[in-house]
């Protein structure tokens, strides 16, 4: 092999994606930190604006997908401000456990401020954690979910061997996360709206432009239905399905550990 | 998705007339930590009810095959056609028995929700007094009072007034012996026309023989 060969390999080995831009592996985690320090005050309310509240839609479905039973331990990761931990708490009762996990300490604050004001205390913990790096002991949790959470991870597959790991035997990973759409015209319509009218949102109303051209860029850069169910089973999971929900515009995967 | 749309209206909605009635809170902690489970044919999907922490939840479970099926403490199936038909307890049995409609667990959880649903009562001149003040729901309640008195003056009015237009205006109908009449005269006419058409005809024909 040539240097310039190696140079090349070694680089793309060192690489990856924020966005479009590629950038070392060592720098997308406080990139993407920076990103969501920047929105987490105003997170909740640009998901609603984003989505046009379907978000809560997609959420509802992954928590009628779970199969969540009164005393499961559920991992809610990169949970940022909550949403689906707030239902987990109320599913699981007081003998279960939810752990909203997230490697950004200002959506684990507003995260947690939140589900104090829902009055959601009794079996919520919060751990700040990377994705890659889980610090919970093996076959822990009944649920793992991670939504629009995987996209910013700098190493997805070492995170889902990470998750595969805690998961008890018999339980269960749904990742929802955006995807791609099936029709070519849905496509169009919905690149038209990610790269020119949600940033132009994201400036008026969080004031950050930036931050919402990345977060369409990263929908792009992640990878489709297909390849994410390979990817899940590549790190282990069986029984591997998904459902595409909008469209296509978000799916959900989901895998067993048996 | 349209299952999780519908829980997530009936959801609101529910929450919302259960915080507004005075007399849910106690149906509402009676059912406390309780679920049901309703299977309607015509939905095509279950919904699941559970009363946790003064809220109650709706949810559509969705199991795969792999997973044991959701439970819960009352787990009805039927359709909603069947539900109409239950007027008294003495009919379950024969419902049952007819093959339309399956109970399993503690029914008298289904008795209570029920009884929740239908004691739902909101005072809603209060309600609206806390968001507006009291002036602005009083004149509120005079307009409503108000318009719904002339909708139903209007509403006898036209009704009342329809009848006088239709005596009226069959006067001014035509009747069908009238326009039978008509058509013979159209078609009597029509043969005179003809006729001359005919001797016109042979006049213009004589004129230019005369004239060669
Ligand atoms: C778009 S938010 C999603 C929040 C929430 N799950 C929801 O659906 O509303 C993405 C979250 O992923 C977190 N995140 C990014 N990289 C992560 C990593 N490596 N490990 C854990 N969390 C991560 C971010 O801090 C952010 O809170």
């Amino acid at each position: 092999m040539s240097e310039q060969q190696q140079n090349n390999t070694n680089s793309s080995e060192n690489q990856t994606h924020f966005g479009y831009q590629t950038i070392d592996k060592k720098d997308k985690e406080s990139l993407v930190a920076g990103v969501f320090h920047s929105v987490a005050q105003q997170y909740d309310i640009m998901n609603d604006l984003m989505s046009f509240g379907v978000h809560r839609l997609w959420k509802r479905f992954t928590i009628d997908a779970s199969g969540v039973r009164p005393g499961n331990n559920v991992l809610d990761l990169a949970g940022g401000t909550g949403d689906l931990t707030a239902k987990f708490s109320q599913l699981v009762g007081k003998d279960g456990k939810v752990i909203l996990a997230d490697i950004n300490s200002s959506m684990l604050n507003v995260g947690r401020d939140k589900l104090r004001d829902k009055g959601l205390v009794q079996n919520i913990e919060y751990v700040q954690a990377n994705a890659e790096y889980l610090p919970f002991e093996e076959n822990t949790f009944d649920i793992v979910t991670i939504a629009f959470g995987l996209r910013n991870v700098t190493n997805k597959d070492r995170a889902l061997q990470s998750i595969y790991r805690v998961l008890k035997p018999g339980g269960r990973l749904l990742v929802l996360e955006f995807s791609k759409p099936e029709h070519e015209l849905l496509n169009k319509a919905y690149d038209f709206y990610s790269f020119n009218i949600l940033p132009k949102m994201g400036e008026f109303v969080a004031k950050d432009g930036d931050s919402y051209q990345y977060l369409a860029e990263s929908i792009r850069m992640h990878p489709d239905q297909e390849t994410l169910k390979t990817m899940m089973e590549d790190a282990g999971f069986e029984q591997a399905t998904y459902h595409n929900l909008t469209g296509g515009i978000v799916a959900l995967h989901k895998g067993y550990k048996f | 998705m349209h299952p999780q749309l519908f829980c997530s209206v009936i959801e609101v909605i529910a929450n919302k007339a259960i915080e507004l009635s005075k007399s849910s809170a106690n149906a509402l902690a009676q059912l406390s930590e309780k679920s049901l489970i309703l299977s309607l044919s015509e939905l095509g999907f279950a919904i699941q009810l559970q009363v946790i922490d003064d809220k109650l939840l709706v949810t559509s479970p969705k199991s795969d095959t792999n997973e044991p099926p959701a439970t819960a403490d009352c787990i009805i199936t039927t359709s909603l056609s069947t539900l109409h038909e239950i007027k008294s307890e003495h009919q379950l049995t024969e419902l049952i028995k007819q093959d339309k409609l399956d109970i399993q667990g503690d029914i008298k959880v289904a008795q209570k929700l029920a009884a929740l649903i239908e004691n739902i009562d909101i005072d809603w001149p209060a309600e609206l007094e806390k968001h507006i003040g009291d002036i602005a729901t009083h004149k509120l309640i005079t307009l409503a009072k108000n318009i719904s008195h002339k909708a139903k003056f209007a509403k006898k009015q036209i009704t009342s007034d329809a009848s006088e237009y239709l005596v009226h205006e069959q006067k001014l109908v035509v009747a069908k012996h009238e326009l039978s009449r008509l058509l013979l005269g159209i078609n009597e006419s029509e043969q005179q026309v003809s006729i001359l058409e005919q001797r016109v005809l042979a006049l213009t024909n004589k004129l230019e023989s005369v004239s060669n």
